[in-house]
Formats: structure tokens, C-alpha cells, sequence
């Protein structure tokens, strides 16, 4: 399946951006930064694009004001 | 019978919780925060970002990321002291600062970085105001003041000391190493730029861990360069906090032990436990202010001040009774200077220093009445 890789300039971000999203009730798992896409944080947010909306995702995070990028990676 | 009364040196005995956090870690998930991805390094990294909130909350921080863990309070001090200062800056303290700040502040100074005012201090231990305001010059960058005396007890005005520097544009950090935990500080309130913490006394963590708080806006140059988990292909150490301020593996335990302290205090109530303890030091001062030989130092009962009662005893040296408290009466107190020269002199009891006795959120007031009876019998024997 294709994920939603959201990578965060820190671990500390990261878990921000967990609070905030679990806060919205969306669901993801915590991963190991996939090492292809960026070695910026040791752990990532993975999120299953056929149970969340990418774009309020984005909209949660932005206005949030937690900086993020975006990737889309075929995981298993 | 042991009475412990050296809580502002470290307070004893923790929060059962603190323990239980600290050997819940070592015995579940004792993995490196933010190093892996695994479900150990996960946890341990979601209970260090909760302890950031937890202290952002207690102290209104303004971002989380800038609540920076160190050992202790004197390490969090030179973190922002040789982070922030650059050749030519001034700096005002008081003449209650302990030697966390002096020491550095005069090394800094001795290598012909910076210089140095010393605000008088009045004999209870509040600085003057008006003498503090005089002392700022046009090069003026920092000031620094303890928010409570370890010496005298005495509390500061910070708010009143902050919104003086904020109206001159002049960094204001606070030490509250003796007040954190204590007396509620709101950073922004305050205007306060650093905050500066240790896990160990009034917030009742282990010892070994601390930390500095610091407003958006201001960078602090980190001493220590090396891994933090995050852009490690570069070689160069991150810009962004926390990284910037804390490389190397944090000390997880201290934290864990740290937040189980913070929360402890915050559900016993900060205001609920300074009141009691206020009830005792008022209790223990007024005993002892009737014993004709006992000279007590620092703020009287009805003023703002910490819980502990600085005080000699006519021709018996500080070392002596500290010494005879111990091994007679299993009390234990601390004698001397109590790491801060300058607020003795501010005192007038250079170079033999007091007997400081601190009270802690577990001190009963058995243990008080048990200390004065003591007190009463050395001092007739």
C-alpha cells in the first residue's frame, strides 16, 4: 500500500504532532524513519491513506503551526 | 530518631512515584528517547516530551521545545551563561547570588569577556530596587537573580525586577533552583527570559537532573556538540531546540523520576504545601526568636519567604552545632556558607556562615517541636 510518511525536524515535534492528531482522533502509527526518505528524526508518522483524509491531516498540522514534510512511500 | 532538615540542599524523602517511575523505566523500557523508532525508544521518548509539557505548563513556557533538560541548576546556568554572553556584554547580579552564577560570571569576566555589577542587597536579603536599576549601563545585556535565597530565605520581586529589564531591553534570567515547585513562577507573567531549574529540590526529583527554560526568540550557542537523533548525516550540530541545547543521551531516568515529582507536587497543590510548610517555618522562628542566645537571619514570618531558618547560636561555631545536632539528636541540618559567599556578606556572618535548617513537604511538625526542644537543651547544657 502507499503510506503518508510525515517526517518532523525533531523527536520532539513528532510527538507533537502525535498529541495534536490523536487530539483529532486521526489515526497512524509511530515509525522508524524510513532511511530512503531523510535520516532528519529517528521516528516518523505513518498514516493509512484509505482510513484519513490527507488534507485535513495537513489542515490539523498547519494549523497547529508544526512544520512537516510529506512523502508517499509503498509499504507493506 | 533522624530528622532531616537539609531539603533546600535536596529534598528527602521523595514521592514513592518517583521510584516507581525511574524502576518502571530501568525494568520495562530503559531505551535511548528519540533514537529509534522501536516501541522502547518510543516510549521513553513520549515520556520525556510529556515531562517538557508538564514543566511548559507549571512554568508558562511559551513552546514545550524550549524547556531544555540539564544535570542540575549550576550546569542549566553555564549552558546559558556561556551560551548567551559575548566580549564586551554586562551583567548585573545581586549580592545574593550563589556561587552558580558568580563563579561562572567571573570567569567570563577574569578572561576579559565581560563585566560584572553587583546590586546591593538589604540585610534580610532583598535586593534594592532602586540600586539594581542604577547599575544598568548602555552595554548592559543580562540581568540575573535568585528568585529565593538559599541563605536568607528571602524571595525576590522578579516580576517587578523583570518588567524593569523588559522596559530597558535587557535579558532577565532567573535562578529558581530554591523556588521552583514552591512559588508559582509564570515566565511570560513575569518577564522572565531564562528560567532556570533544578529537579532535585522543591520539585522533588532525583538528583542529577535540571534544566532552563527559555523564551522564543533568544539562541543560546551550545558548550556541547555531538549526537541528538536528528540530522545525522550532517556534520554540523542542530540549530532547532531542544536538539541544539542537548547532545548525548539524556539522562531518561532523571527526567522520569522528575515528572513523577511535578506531579506529585501538583496534586498535593503547590499553594496547599507552601501554606503548610509556611505555618512551620512561622512556627519554628517563632520559638526560636525568644531564645535570647539564637540570632535568626532573613525575612520574618509574615513576609514572602522560602521555608528555612538560617541561624547561629551564641558561642557555639555553625560547624559545631550542625555537628552536635546530628550526632545527639540524629538532626541534620547544614552548616557554613551554604555555596553562596556573597549573600553571607549580605548577611554579616562571614566567614563562620549559619546553621540552615529546610524544611520539606514530608517534614511533620513533630519533627519541628523534637528540633527545638533540641535546640533549647544544647544551648542550656
Amino acid at each position: 500500500m502507499n503510506y503518508i510518511i510525515l517526517i518532523f525536524q525533531s523527536t520532539h515535534r513528532t510527538l507533537l504532532a502525535e498529541k495534536v492528531l490523536l487530539g483529532h482522533g486521526i489515526k497512524f502509527d509511530i515509525i522508524p524513519t524510513p532511511k530512503e526518505i531523510t535520516s532528519d528524526c529517528g521516528m516518523a508518522i505513518r498514516i493509512n491513506p484509505s482510513l484519513t483524509n490527507k488534507g485535513m491531516v495537513i489542515s490539523i498540522l498547519n494549523d497547529s503551526k508544526i512544520d512537516f514534510n510529506l512523502y508517499e512511500k509503498w509499504m507493506q | 530518631m533522624k530528622v532531616y532538615l537539609d531539603n533546600s540542599a535536596t529534598s528527602w524523602p521523595k514521592p514513592p512515584a518517583v521510584l516507581d517511575a525511574m524502576s518502571t523505566y530501568i525494568n520495562e523500557y530503559g531505551a535511548s528517547p528519540g533514537r529509534s523508532g522501536h516501541g522502547f525508544a518510543v516510549r521513553a521518548a513520549r515520556e520525556v516530551f510529556e515531562t517538557r509539557e508538564l514543566i511548559a505548563s507549571l512554568f508558562n513556557v511559551e513552546s514545550s521545545e524550549r524547556v531544555i533538560f540539564s544535570a542540575n541548576a549550576t550546569h542549566a546556568i553555564n549552558i546559558a551563561l556561556k551560551g548567551l554572553l559575548k566580549k564586551g556584554d554586562h551583567v548585573i547580579i545581586t549580592h545574593m547570588e550563589h556561587n552558580s552564577v558568580r563563579r561562572p560570571l567571573k570567569y567570563l569576566k577574569s578572561i576579559g569577556l565581560i563585566d560584572v555589577t553587583i546590586a546591593d542587597c538589604c540585610e534580610k536579603g532583598y535586593v534594592d530596587i532602586d540600586k539594581l536599576t542604577s547599575c544598568f549601563r548602555e552595554n548592559t545585556k543580562l540581568v540575573v537573580t535568585i528568585h529565593g535565597s538559599n541563605v536568607s530565605g528571602a524571595v525576590m520581586p522578579i516580576d517587578r525586577i523583570g518588567q524593569i529589564c523588559k522596559a530597558k531591553g535587557v535579558l532577565y534570567m532567573v535562578d529558581a533552583a530554591q523556588t521552583a515547585g514552591f512559588i508559582p513562577i509564570d515566565m511570560q507573567n513575569d518577564s522572565i527570559d531564562i528560567l532556570v531549574f533544578t529537579g532535585h529540590k522543591k520539585l522533588y526529583g532525583p538528583p542529577g537532573i535540571g534544566g532552563l527554560c527559555i523564551r522564543n526568540g533568544i539562541h543560546i550557542d551550545t558548550l556541547i556538540h555531538g549526537g541528538t537523533g536528528s540530522r545525522s548525516e550532517l556534520d554540523v550540530h542542530p540549530d532547532f531546540y531542544p536538539d541544539r541545547l542537548e547532545a548525548g543521551t539524556p539522562n531518561t531516568l532523571g527526567i522520569l523520576g522528575l515528572k513523577a515529582g511535578i506531579q506529585y507536587i501538583i496534586a498535593k497543590g503547590i499553594d496547599s504545601i507552601r501554606e503548610r510548610l509556611g505555618q512551620q517555618t512561622a512556627f519554628l522562628i517563632n520559638a526560636l526568636k525568644g531564645i535570647d542566645e539564637i540570632t535568626l537571619y532573613g525575612p520574618g514570618t509574615s513576609e514572602n519567604r522560602l521555608p528555612l531558618v538560617s541561624m547561629n547560636v551564641k558561642k557555639i561555631s555553625p560547624s559545631q552545632l550542625a555537628l552536635t545536632l546530628d550526632s545527639e539528636y540524629g538532626i541534620m541540618t547544614r552548616a557554613g556558607l551554604h555555596c553562596s559567599p556573597l549573600a553571607h556578606q549580605t548577611l554579616s556572618t562571614l566567614p563562620q556562615g549559619t546553621v540552615r535548617f529546610s524544611l520539606g513537604c514530608f517534614t511533620t511538625d513533630k519533627e519541628i517541636d523534637y528540633t527545638i526542644n533540641a535546640l533549647k537543651r544544647i544551648i542550656t547544657s
